[in-house]
């Protein structure tokens, strides 16, 4: 089964989730997804997603009164680690030009898309997750 | 192996907050209408739908008691699916993502609905003719 999941809300719940939450979902569906060659998990990041791309940091810890988080999401982490599962990641370029990025170095592994070339991606798709 | 009459549906808003939750539950009800089995995955806000401790309420701008206003609640809405896919002899299958009934205290579900995982999504998805994902915005 192949999937492309497609991202296009970024940072919903992250403070409190301590994750992103699709590409948490992602990776916990990775041991199915390797259970056959025939599988394949990818993730198109648009909209304000491609902001994911560049995250150097983890998001920043939230203070409320005495409490203090201590695991705040890390989604520099989340997405290497998934670049190193063998998804594949791509970005929407007019969403990266939208908003001033389309300058900055592209992390290794990471490709590029024009919007013309996403039918393609669909179209190889068995299921469109857009998230 | 991709069963033509299925189709898996993954949801991720809270009871109560958007309309997106009233046309999910019309698409569940359509796809009943069109002899499909149903499965879902309850992800994130999602897992409070079938919460069971659910309660209708009164309405005083509307001069109505708990009786008289007769209070949607989404886990009523759920299990008049399961009573219908139930006498069209149709399979309805409801997972909540565990973790996240466990961090919103949600873990009473009405009956017929399944503590699960991300992969009982993929499973649904795998034996599904599509898939259908309504995220939160």
């Amino acid at each position: 089964m192949k999937i492309l999941n497609v991202l296009s809300q970024a940072f919903r719940t992250t403070v409190e989730e301590q994750d992103e939450t699709i590409l948490w979902l992602i990776q916990s569906m990775m041991s199915k997804a390797k259970a056959s060659s025939d599988n394949m998990m990818s993730l198109l990041l648009s909209g304000h997603a491609v902001y994911y791309a560049f995250q150097n940091q983890t998001q920043p810890a939230l203070t409320l009164g005495d409490w203090q988080q201590s695991q705040p999401a890390n989604i520099k982490r989340d997405i290497q680690q998934m670049l190193d599962a063998g998804i594949s990641i791509y970005l929407v370029y007019e969403d990266l030009w939208d908003r001033g990025l389309d300058m900055l170095p592209v992390p290794a592994g990471i490709d590029i898309v024009n919007r013309n070339e996403i039918p393609a991606l669909y179209e190889y798709a068995d299921h469109i997750w857009h998230w | 192996m991709q069963q033509l009459k299925q189709l898996t549906f993954a949801f991720m808003d809270p009871p109560f907050e958007s309309e997106r939750t009233v046309s999910f539950f019309r698409l569940l009800d359509a796809a009943l209408d069109k002899n499909a089995d149903v499965c879902v995955f309850a992800y994130e806000g999602a897992a409070a739908l079938a919460f069971a401790k659910q309660a209708q309420h009164g309405n005083a701008v509307h001069g109505h008691d708990l009786q008289q206003e007769d209070h949607p609640l989404t886990k009523t809405w759920i299990k008049a699916l399961q009573d219908k896919a139930r006498l069209k002899g149709l399979r309805f299958e409801w997972v909540n993502c565990g973790l996240c009934v466990d961090e919103r205290g949600v873990n009473e579900s009405i009956a017929d609905c399944q503590r699960g995982g991300p992969s009982d999504f993929w499973t649904f998805a795998e034996n599904a003719f599509n898939s259908l994902t309504i995220g939160t915005r």
